[in-house]
């Protein structure tokens, strides 16, 4: 009886002290956020103050309301929005696509054509921006939306590498079988393995859905007008030209509503995690 | 093979369906007598409005021209116009630094704008200062000579803005034209209205412009003839930056770096915790919105050895893209957001230069109900003490960002300005001598 | 048989191979002839220089130190994978409020790096910055972090680390996730206790998760760029906190060179071809693949 208690005893004092841990860790994670809430509601000659003011005195909500008009951040609310909205869902057809090939079809020279597109990830993209500049030049798509569309909506590297590294670990059977029943490749994909990888594609939705919509770069090089902005672009335009009078809760402001529709889509999907998924049909 | 067919028939759809989104980016053809221009630059919200006004302005008195104001965040601005031209499509108007004018001209990518600059229907030549019309000449080799390659976008003075209520309270009387200060005036003057601890501290100056103590006392960053030598080693420079350091580190007049770091010496004097700064006329309307004090300018103090004062110009160009289909369009374009008289009225109206129209500054300008009371002082340092900084004579600048990058060793005291200036001059050489190199190799 | 299979593997991977070619396979094709000749993007004036970028490159003492400090920025690959893995595990293994740790350590990744840098300036900031406030009514010194050259780099990769630690986890929990609970139940059954079950079980299990992490932590963290332009404008005191995309960035768009950007790229990006087709050969030895 004693050593039964014993044991229970440490494991609900290391218990509480990883969780104490965890709690530590999640407040360095949140501290910066509450601090961008705080100097969003304050006025901009208390932004720096001794000692450091969380409950901001006096409230000052006119940067929520100001900012839609100060600002393009409407306009690049909007651009993100289409941009993210059709990457999403054709990077992630055409990744699990592709990801499905590498992993489980016999390809000719596949393990060729997979390090060459592992190669494309190394160059450093500064580099191919002024060809790229000049390509899409010529295609008249400077200036429009289509540089950040169609190039990751055809191929996205990240997620085909996952996937495949993911359908790599599952088991072949499914695929066997469901050739001796006469099945279509299109089927194998669609019907059988598709549906195993919806957890994997989840989490790799999110991380494409932000890189999208936090992508500085791009938009800055290719589109110049107002009305093609995107909302990091917008955001980054408020960082005046002589930094002393950037407004920084305006700054702050802009920057959290920026986050939220990522934010919301985490939580959102998370639930998503939380219902456990079907483990693979095999077994059953 | 129907599998075949119809998942190629999904590929089709996917496609076709991403053509709405290329009809989202067309714009609309433009009647074919319409000249269209494309103008990018940069700037705070109050600039991009002034520039929208005189745009709209502009296609009022010119209705066959249609405008396209391209705003860019300024730290980006040479990388996007560089990937333009890279391409083949540069804006037909653009801003252009003074440092980076130099290589901008010398590669042939700015029209030449002297037979519009003397004769045009927007400005009188003779009504421009000189300077700032010389300021964006080239002649194959110098700067300064030769054509016109920019018109000047405005043109700033860095003077020293100083807190009259401070001066008063402490005791010290302001430079005067007749009765200019020199180093040990300023210093002695800086120690009077340095005062308080903690909260309540007052600092009597801000940084000192490098420049400004360098070049009145008479040395040099490189020599001014071919610039081609690097001077920092030579004892009249060692001499001004170390005085200058020590502003900070001996007599303690000046906010340390750590201190600055948290409220710049600008923001400080604003505050009225600061009592003299070196501050561009861009700055007007910021000061006279925030600060609660009278305020006034005066020049920089000259050096005991040579009893010179230099400053440098702040001033960016509008230039012309030397492939422009519409070169006269685009200078009247140019010329019409230097120099129209109602743009330049806003602009000293709300702070944002000095007039650059002779008759405008010396008239309206000066007798403007507002600080600085001595306007004239600003006058005087345009005319007599102002000079194009040697950084934007050469093609690169990379010598010049060499020097301050490091050069916060010796601002921090961890290094002599002797032992500084003898350890960098080989590194300032080397990039010097590329970019003359660099010079050779592009210059048409 | 194997021809319709691989018909079909071609037309799944169609929409890949069209991106490929066009918007990297042609651009690239580009930067390295670039790479031969002193393409300056402002000058019509062109010619090829055959080696003498690479040349010039390689007896640059700024390259040098600049491949340096890119190694700094692999430091925090380690960190946020071991921390990444233990959230994730007691994620797994059910915390209390465990939905609420996810979407608050999740936070640093998803904000824009504009905003996070101004926030890291004032977190630092000597006089009002948190981070000297606590430590002075600790009773210890302030200390001037942003001026301190010093500082500028190990601040990136706290940054970095911190930023990741989330993000990792999610991966890592998605994996753990998906270790059927009968492996568990076996091992428990023949008596293995819960740290012999992480490091039988589920350690060997997430290998292919962990591989797929570190390469592309390797291939990200060594193209560090955004962060060193935000918080080292000027590539730091003596060059301390540039890395290489910096130099090339630098030399692209402020020098102007651009066919010796390329010619840096190039070599540069060889280099992490070489390492990462080291990390693919040594993959065989510890990485886990299915049946």
């Amino acid at each position: 009886m004693k050593g039964n208690n014993m044991a229970s005893i440490k494991r609900t004092a290391l218990r509480l002290l990883v969780w104490f841990v965890l709690l530590c860790g999640a407040a360095t994670m949140v501290l910066p956020f509450f601090w961008m809430v705080s100097t969003s509601l304050k006025f901009s000659n208390l932004v720096y103050t001794i000692p450091p003011k969380w409950i901001p005195d006096p409230l000052n909500w006119s940067n929520w309301k100001n900012v839609w008009k100060v600002s393009n951040l409407l306009t690049g609310i909007r651009n993100s929005s289409i941009i993210s909205a059709t990457v999403l869902v054709f990077a992630t057809l055409t990744s699990s696509m592709a990801a499905f090939a590498f992993a489980k079809l016999y390809v000719p020279l596949k393990k060729v054509l997979f390090s060459i597109l592992l190669s494309t990830m190394m160059i450093p993209l500064v580099v191919l921006l002024v060809p790229q500049f000049v390509l899409f030049s010529r295609l008249k798509w400077i200036d429009t939306l289509l540089p950040m569309i169609i190039p990751a909506s055809l191929c996205n590297i990240n997620m085909i590498f996952f996937l495949r590294q993911y359908l790599t670990g599952l088991p072949n059977d499914l695929m066997d079988a469901a050739k001796i029943d006469g099945a279509s490749y299109l089927r194998i994909y669609g019907q059988i393995y598709l549906p195993l990888m919806k957890t994997a594609i989840i989490a790799n939705t999110i991380l494409l859905f932000m890189n999208t919509w936090n992508d500085y770069m791009g938009p800055l090089i290719f589109t110049h007008s107002q009305e093609r902005q995107t909302v990091q672009v917008a955001i980054a335009m408020m960082n005046s030209h002589y930094l002393q009078q950037t407004d920084i809760p305006m700054v702050m402001t802009a920057s959290l509503i920026a986050v939220l529709p990522v934010l919301l889509l985490f939580i959102l999907a998370q639930k998503h995690f939380v219902d456990s998924f079907a483990l693979t049909g095999i077994k059953g | 093979m129907k599998k075949f067919t119809t998942f190629s028939l999904i590929i089709c759809l996917v496609l076709l369906s991403l053509s709405p989104l290329s009809a989202a980016g067309k714009k609309e053809a433009a009647p074919s007598d319409q000249v269209k221009l494309t103008f990018m630059g940069w700037g705070t919200d109050a600039e991009i409005d002034t520039y929208r006004t005189m745009i709209a302005d502009f296609e009022k008195a010119y209705p066959n021209v249609k405008v396209e104001y391209i705003v860019v965040a300024d730290n980006e601005f040479d990388t996007k116009l560089q990937s333009m031209i890279g391409a083949g499509s540069p804006p037909d108007v653009f801003y252009c630094m003074i440092d980076n004018f130099m290589k901008y001209t010398a590669t042939g990518n700015l029209l030449n704008l002297s037979q519009f600059v003397n004769s045009n229907e927007i400005f009188e030549r003779d009504n421009v200062w000189d300077q700032i019309i010389d300021l964006y000449r080239y002649d194959g080799t110098m700067l300064g000579k030769g054509d016109v390659y920019a018109l000047p976008k405005d043109v700033s003075v860095f003077p020293i803005f100083y807190n009259v209520d401070l001066f008063k309270k402490a005791g010290v009387v302001p430079p005067t034209k007749e009765n200019p200060w020199d180093w040990n005036d300023y210093l002695a003057a800086a120690r009077k209205l340095t005062s308080g601890s903690g909260e309540n501290k007052v600092y009597g100056s801000g940084a000192y412009s490098l420049e400004s103590a360098v070049w009145s006392n008479g040395a040099e960053f490189i020599d001014q003839e071919t610039l081609s030598t690097v001077l920092i080693d030579e004892p009249a420079f060692v001499e001004a930056l170390q005085w200058m350091a020590d502003l900070r580190l001996v007599h303690q007049v000046v906010p340390t770096i750590a201190e600055s770091g948290s409220l710049n010496d600008y923001d400080r004097f604003k505050q009225g915790k600061l009592a003299m700064v070196g501050a561009g006329t861009w700055s007007l309307g910021d000061f006279w919105q925030n600060c609660d004090f009278t305020f006034d300018v005066m020049n920089w103090p000259v050096s005991p050895r040579t009893g010179k004062s230099e400053i440098w110009f702040g001033s960016a160009g509008l230039s012309v893209s030397s492939k422009t289909k519409h070169p006269q369009e685009a200078f009247n374009l140019a010329a019409y957001l230097a120099f129209y008289e109602d743009s330049q009225r806003t602009a000293y109206q709300k702070g944002q230069a000095i007039p650059m129209l002779k008759d405008m500054a010396y008239n309206e300008f000066a007798t403007l109900d507002k600080d600085p009371a001595h306007k004239d002082v600003l006058f005087d340092v345009l005319m007599n003490h102002t000079r194009v900084a040697s950084q934007s004579k050469t093609f690169t600048q990379d010598w010049f960002a060499e020097f301050n990058a490091n050069v916060a060793s010796v601002f921090d005291g961890s290094e002599t300005a002797r032992s500084f200036t003898q350890r960098m001059k080989p590194r300032l050489q080397a990039l010097l001598d590329e970019s003359i190199e660099l010079s050779k190799e592009f210059s048409l | 048989m194997k021809r319709r299979e691989g018909a079909a593997g071609l037309l799944f991977l169609a929409p890949t191979i069209i991106y490929f070619v066009v918007f990297f396979a042609l651009p690239l094709l580009i930067s390295v002839y670039a790479s031969f000749t002193n393409w300056n993007i402002l000058s019509p004036k062109r010619s090829v220089v055959g080696l003498r970028n690479y040349q010039k490159l390689l007896a640059d003492p700024k390259f040098w130190i600049a491949l340096k400090n890119t190694f700094y920025m692999l430091i925090p690959i380690p960190i946020y994978l071991i921390l990444g893995l233990l959230f994730a595990y007691a994620c797994h293994k059910k915390i209390p409020w465990e939905r609420l740790f996810r979407v608050l350590y999740y936070l640093p990744y998803i904000s824009s790096i504009v905003a996070l840098t101004i926030i890291w300036k004032w977190l630092f900031n000597t006089e009002f910055g948190l981070v000297n406030y606590a430590l002075s009514s600790l009773g210890f010194a302030k200390h001037d972090w942003l001026n301190d050259p010093m500082w500028t780099k190990r601040m990136i990769v706290i940054m970095i680390s911190w930023k990741f630690i989330g993000i990792i986890s999610i991966y890592y929990l998605a994996v753990l996730k998906s270790v059927p609970a009968v492996y568990y139940e076996a091992a428990k059954i023949d008596g293995a206790s819960g740290t012999q079950q992480f490091f039988k079980i589920t350690l060997p299990l997430i290998t292919p998760t962990t591989f797929y992490l570190a390469v592309v932590g390797l291939i990200g963290s060594l193209q560090t760029f955004i962060e060193v332009q935000l918080f080292a404008p000027d590539g730091g005191r003596e060059y301390g906190v540039a890395t290489i995309v910096y130099y090339i960035w630098q030399k692209a768009f402020q020098s102007s060179q651009m066919g010796y950007a390329c010619a840096t790229a190039m070599l540069f990006g060889l280099f992490i071809l070489i390492l990462t087709l080291i990390q693919l050969s040594v993959s065989r030895w510890w990485v886990y693949e299915g049946e």
